[in-house]
């Protein structure tokens, strides 16, 4: 009962950011025949999100964040929500979708490093768990023939559940894969059009001949006096400011 | 000309060394005299003297507008010589003004004019700072030769920028884009799923088909207690060769056909020209029962395949006779 009293306070706590940041997607939405007018509420709203996700992770904030972040116009910050939420939910079809959409419309903007989606994108844990079933049925099932009526094509029925768990293996070996780099190099999104530069200062010469323009997706290297070193999809590493990054959370 | 004459004059011409050579161009000026602060290389000539004033586009701009500034010098002896004045580098136009750029200087022999383009920084009234502008006037006395000019004062009125009627611009995007998913009954997650293979459901149904394949074996065994000897007879591929042919035999000679096949593979009989007799002779040389059954199942086909008569072909016999041999020789 005391332990109860004791989290309430923390639990209107919640409730009123919810509120404040739906309200001001709710307001936005109304407005939005006028960007002007609807997209500071959008913000305001993504702003809310963005907060309320690094106390809970769940799968609507995410797409919440990246949503409003996209309607108030932060398309870096849209794709880094997306990149969140699917870290946590790495099949969600929603969060794919609308990662997908900004990532078509960084593109278009000339953003040139958009990195492939991963294996754990592709496959659903479902998909991969029902392959992984299938194939132990069919391994099983061999067995059973093997041990009883001696089936000719008891072997082969063997055969094929291995390869299938052999297969399994190796898919889920490399999903936690891309779990560990992700973790190791965290993925940035390039907030706006600025040089990648060859060392952590403005003097270092551009690497690049053109800016890197704004979306391009990176990884973060390293952290070095305000500066961060990425890797780009296409391999090159250089140096970019830190407040020119919005960070995967 | 009296001598005394000529002295006086050359004193003159010593102390106001000016009237010796009337000075037109700031070139005849020395060198200090040149670079002085504010000096732009007027020289005032036998006429009035040099006249300074601002002149502006207008008397108000917008604050981001832009305005022309007009620089107008008068009465100069030598208007070619004239220099531009820097306001770039005037800490007081700094202040006050964007200067975007100095515009080409308008050509007229008796007033020298230099434009700029400026942009207001702030908005508000701004006393335009007067013009530091010296000229040199020769005609006057040593240390009072270069004189500041006079330019009345002008104010400049810059406004707050007229609301521009923007037209409102919908927002494009995906129509869920606008949809907020309910996110409040969802459970959160802590830490990145690294797969579902820790839900007991999913492991459940993983061990599932193993363990029910386990099941079956086990009960397999329990409803057939010498499984172990037939699943043992089974894997000699000479038995189930024999065994599928007899299955496929029509008639008696594919039968004799399949024990003779059976007793050279697997009991090594050369029954190639052997009467039926003497290969049972030979089996039951081999201490094996079962020699007076096979001669029987010979005779048997014998009698159908010249004899004739109802009697069917001996199948299910020689498979009983097969599968007791082989347990038998255990």
């Amino acid at each position: 009962m005391n332990l109860q009293l004791l989290l309430l306070p923390a639990l209107f706590a919640s409730v009123s950011l919810d509120n404040s940041s739906d309200a001001a997607f709710h307001r936005g939405v109304r407005e939005r025949a006028n960007a002007a007018e609807a997209r500071p509420a959008f913000a305001e709203a993504a702003k809310g999100y963005r907060e309320y996700w690094h106390h809970k992770h769940q799968r609507g904030i995410a797409l919440a964040w990246g949503r409003a972040s996209y309607l108030a116009g932060d398309l870096p910050s849209a794709i880094a929500a997306f990149r969140s939420g699917l870290h946590y939910y790495p099949a969600d079809a929603e969060l794919l979708a609308g990662l997908r959409f900004c990532r078509a419309e960084a593109t278009s903007l000339g953003a040139a490093s958009v990195p492939p989606e991963g294996l754990r994108q592709r496959f659903t844990p479902g998909q991969r768990l029902a392959f992984a079933v299938l194939a132990m049925t069919f391994f099983a099932f061999g067995l059973l023939c093997q041990f009883t009526v001696r089936w000719r094509s008891s072997v082969a029925w063997m055969f094929i559940g291995i390869l299938g768990l052999v297969t399994t293996a190796v898919l889920e070996w490399q999903c936690q894969r891309e779990i560990a780099v992700d973790l190791a190099q965290p993925p940035c999104v390039v907030r706006f059009d600025t040089p990648l530069r060859t060392g952590n200062g403005e003097s270092y010469a551009p690497l690049l001949p053109a800016l890197l323009p704004r979306g391009t997706e990176a990884r973060e290297l390293a952290r070095r006096g305000g500066w961060v070193q990425v890797q780009l999809e296409s391999g090159e590493i250089g140096w970019l400011p830190e407040e020119m990054l919005v960070m995967q959370i | 000309m009296s001598k005394i004459g000529k002295a006086l004059i050359t004193i003159v011409l010593m102390a106001f060394p000016a009237f010796a050579q009337p000075i037109t161009s700031a070139e005849q000026l020395p060198a200090l005299d040149r670079t002085k602060e504010d000096f732009y290389g007027a020289i005032v000539g036998a006429g009035p003297r040099v006249q300074v004033e601002w002149l502006m586009s207008s008397n108000s701009v917008e604050r981001g507008g832009e305005l022309i500034l007009t620089l107008v010098v008068t009465n100069a002896a030598n208007p070619s010589e004239l220099q531009r004045p820097n306001l770039k580098d005037r800490p007081e136009f700094r202040e006050l003004f964007d200067v975007i750029e100095n515009l080409p200087e308008q050509p007229d022999p008796k007033r020298v004019e230099f434009r700029y383009k400026l942009r207001p920084r702030n908005e508000g009234t701004i006393v335009l700072p007067l013009p530091r502008y010296r000229y040199y006037v020769p005609q006057l006395p040593e240390g009072r030769r270069f004189q500041l000019a006079n330019a009345p004062e002008l104010k400049l009125t810059v406004t707050k920028p007229a609301p521009t009627s923007i037209a409102a611009v919908p927002i494009s995007a995906p129509g869920e884009f606008f949809r907020l998913p309910a996110w409040w009954h969802e459970s959160s997650a802590n830490s990145p799923p690294s797969s579902e293979w820790r839900n007991t459901w999913w492991i459940a149904a993983m061990l599932f088909p193993l363990l029910a394949s386990i099941l079956g074996i086990a009960s397999y065994r329990y409803f057939n207690p010498d499984a172990v000897k037939r699943a043992e007879l089974l894997r000699r591929s000479e038995v189930r060769k024999t065994l599928q042919r007899l299955n496929d035999a029509n008639d008696t000679e594919a039968l004799a056909t399949a024990i003779h096949s059976y007793l050279q593979d697997r009991w090594h009989i050369p029954t190639l020209g052997l009467s039926s007799r003497e290969i049972a002779d030979a089996f039951a040389d081999m201490n094996i029962e079962g020699a007076r059954e096979l001669q029987q199942i010979f005779e048997r086909c014998e009698r159908l395949r010249f004899g004739g008569g109802n009697d069917s072909i001996p199948r299910e016999d020689a498979k009983a006779w097969v599968l007791a041999v082989e347990t038998e020789s255990q």
